[in-house]
């Protein structure tokens, strides 16, 4: 009996860190925008390597609360580092006047929100999150 | 830190309302410190300068010390719209008893969206870390390497900066092209008042190409110096010599003289750089040389550095290996000791450790061009530790051996750094 409940318990961890793994983000921008995006886009928007859209227009760039699940998978999977090298980055490009870091917003439905209502938005959201009133460019 | 953005409506003056319709003005404010304390391990060790006075070892002596690389800083940035911010950071520093200092006051106008425009006073970049020296959460060690960074206090500067991003193939090009003026006292533990020093015409430039964990660095700068050694020189080296040989009536010549003081002397530095940094381990190096002619201060002051850590999870260990080397002004000192008078080679040395007295001035005159070389291999063993998201500790075990000294100086040092 012991033994079965011990099993099921590792089964269901294991099926925790699958799912938890398999969380898919979108990354989404306003209706009217029709830029063709890359993850290399993604990247350097989020890096602060380029201000304006491939198809030109500026970039207005969403965050998401440090810690919350739709930007740990973002930022480990798409910019493909942790938080805190992540931070790091940034405070050298706050402290030296090259970067002003993307606003947060609270949740995925903020994003979705923001994104919808400006031109210039992009964010990311786990792909549940997502309605017909934004344009998917990426899933990850 | 990204919580700290304020959205305030200046709606209110009525000067504004009277040049514009009301504005909303996007205020954001950062910050940065960092506490240090550390303690060299054997005041033996120490090097001494000329008058005898040992000398700290990367800001540390014998007795523990809590205070003098401390530091605290906010940063004010107003967004005014239309492409214009104005930005200032306020450092203050234990090392000055928290006298707090504007490092960075710059008002910047995007061009383009590759092409930014500043007006102000803001660091200059000689190097890959300096233009966040002070942000010890930015990088991994204590203190980026000294052998390298170590630019006696001339690291500000008023004046334009033209920054230059753009994608070329994949890879992300930066230019920064730079001209300005700066101003600093300098004190000097041979000295017992500040000195003035001046670098007044400044223009320098730096390219880097960044291709995802690829970046390569290269910096070119020229200015002319002034530091105004002239009357410490004149009190305890050309006056003594110029007395002790008054029977021949002598004096150097005033263009001789030039080769010793620091007045409107050439300088120029090269640099070059990069960065390895995949995630789970990162390689950063570093190798610069300041040229600065006709003065008695070395020339060329070469520092070079290689640093490398591995990331395992929170903890990065790291290790650095640095490297300086110097030579001096021979023009100059030749020309001095060329102006010696010949007789002096048929008189005896009263000190008796020379064999002739032109000998003995000689080498007097050689300790002057000596006293500022620098010959060090550092080597350093440190662990950083990101034990919560804005807050990093590290330790550190820093050692020298100067070869100028002919000491080999080690200190302990541990620091958290905090950005809000």
């Amino acid at each position: 009996m012991k033994s079965i409940f011990s099993k099921f318990a590792v089964a269901s961890a294991a099926w925790m860190i699958a799912s938890f793994a398999n969380a898919e983000i979108a990354v989404i921008v306003n209706l009217a925008n029709q830029s063709n995006i890359t993850t290399e886009d993604v990247q350097k928007i989020y890096l602060a390597k380029t201000k304006t859209f491939p198809g030109g227009g500026k970039i207005v760039a969403l965050d998401q609360t440090e810690g919350a699940a739709p930007r740990m998978e973002f930022v480990s999977k798409i910019i493909k580092k942790d938080e805190a090298q992540m931070k790091a980055y940034w405070s050298r490009l706050i402290f030296t006047g090259k970067g002003v870091p993307p606003k947060v917003m609270a949740s995925d439905a903020e994003v979705v929100e923001a994104v919808a209502s400006n031109t210039s938005a992009i964010g990311f959201v786990d792909v549940g999150a997502v309605t017909d009133k934004v344009r998917v460019v990426g899933k990850f | 830190m990204i919580n700290n953005v304020v959205r305030a409506g200046f709606a209110c003056s009525a000067i504004a309302l009277s040049i514009s319709p009301a504005q909303a003005v996007d205020l954001r404010f950062d910050g940065f410190a960092t506490f240090e304390v550390g303690q060299v391990l054997d005041d033996k060790e120490l090097p001494k300068d000329l008058m005898g006075n040992r000398l700290p070892f990367r800001g540390f002596d014998d007795q523990i010390n809590f205070q003098s690389n401390n530091v605290f800083a906010l940063q004010a940035r107003a967004d005014l719209g239309g492409d214009l911010s104005a930005t200032t950071q306020i450092i203050a520093k234990g090392a000055t008893d928290y006298d707090a200092k504007f490092t960075w006051a710059y008002i910047s106008y995007d061009l383009t969206p590759e092409l930014t425009l500043s007006v102000g006073r803001f660091r200059i970049p000689y190097f890959i870390y300096s233009d966040t020296l002070d942000v010890g959460y930015s990088y991994h060690f204590i203190q980026p390497p000294v052998n390298t960074y170590e630019i006696g206090g001339f690291d500000a500067t008023n004046g334009v900066k033209l920054e230059w991003q753009t994608d070329v193939g994949g890879w992300t090009s930066r230019a920064t092209a730079l001209t300005g003026r700066s101003d600093t006292e300098l004190t000097l533990p041979m000295l017992s008042a500040p000195i003035k020093g001046k670098v007044p015409r400044l223009g320098l430039l730096t390219w880097s190409m960044n291709h995802d964990w690829f970046t390569a660095r290269a910096i070119y700068a020229h200015s002319s110096l002034s530091i105004d050694f002239k009357e410490f020189l004149d009190s305890n080296v050309f006056n003594p010599i110029e007395a002790s040989l008054a029977p021949f009536d002598f004096h150097f010549s005033p263009g001789a003289k030039k080769q010793v003081y620091v007045q409107e002397d050439k300088a120029k530095f090269y640099g070059v750089g990069f960065i390895i940094d995949p995630g789970p381990f990162f390689v950063i190096a570093e190798a610069t040389t300041l040229n600065l002619y006709d003065s008695f201060m070395r020339n060329p002051n070469m520092g070079q550095y290689v640093s490398a850590g591995l990331r395992i999870g929170k903890f990065t260990p790291y290790i650095t290996i640095e490297n300086a080397e110097s030579d001096f002004n021979k023009k100059g000192y030749q020309r001095l000791v060329g102006e010696l008078p010949g007789a002096l080679h048929s008189i005896q040395d009263q000190t008796g450790a020379f064999a002739n007295a032109h000998d003995y001035l000689s080498a007097t005159l050689r300790g002057l061009f000596n006293a500022d070389l620098h010959e060090e291999d550092a080597y350093n063993l440190g662990l950083r530790y990101d034990f919560h998201p804005s807050a990093a500790f590290k330790i550190e075990y820093m050692m020298a051996n100067d070869h100028m000294h002919n000491v080999k100086p080690s200190a302990i040092a541990a620091a958290v750094s905090v950005i809000f």
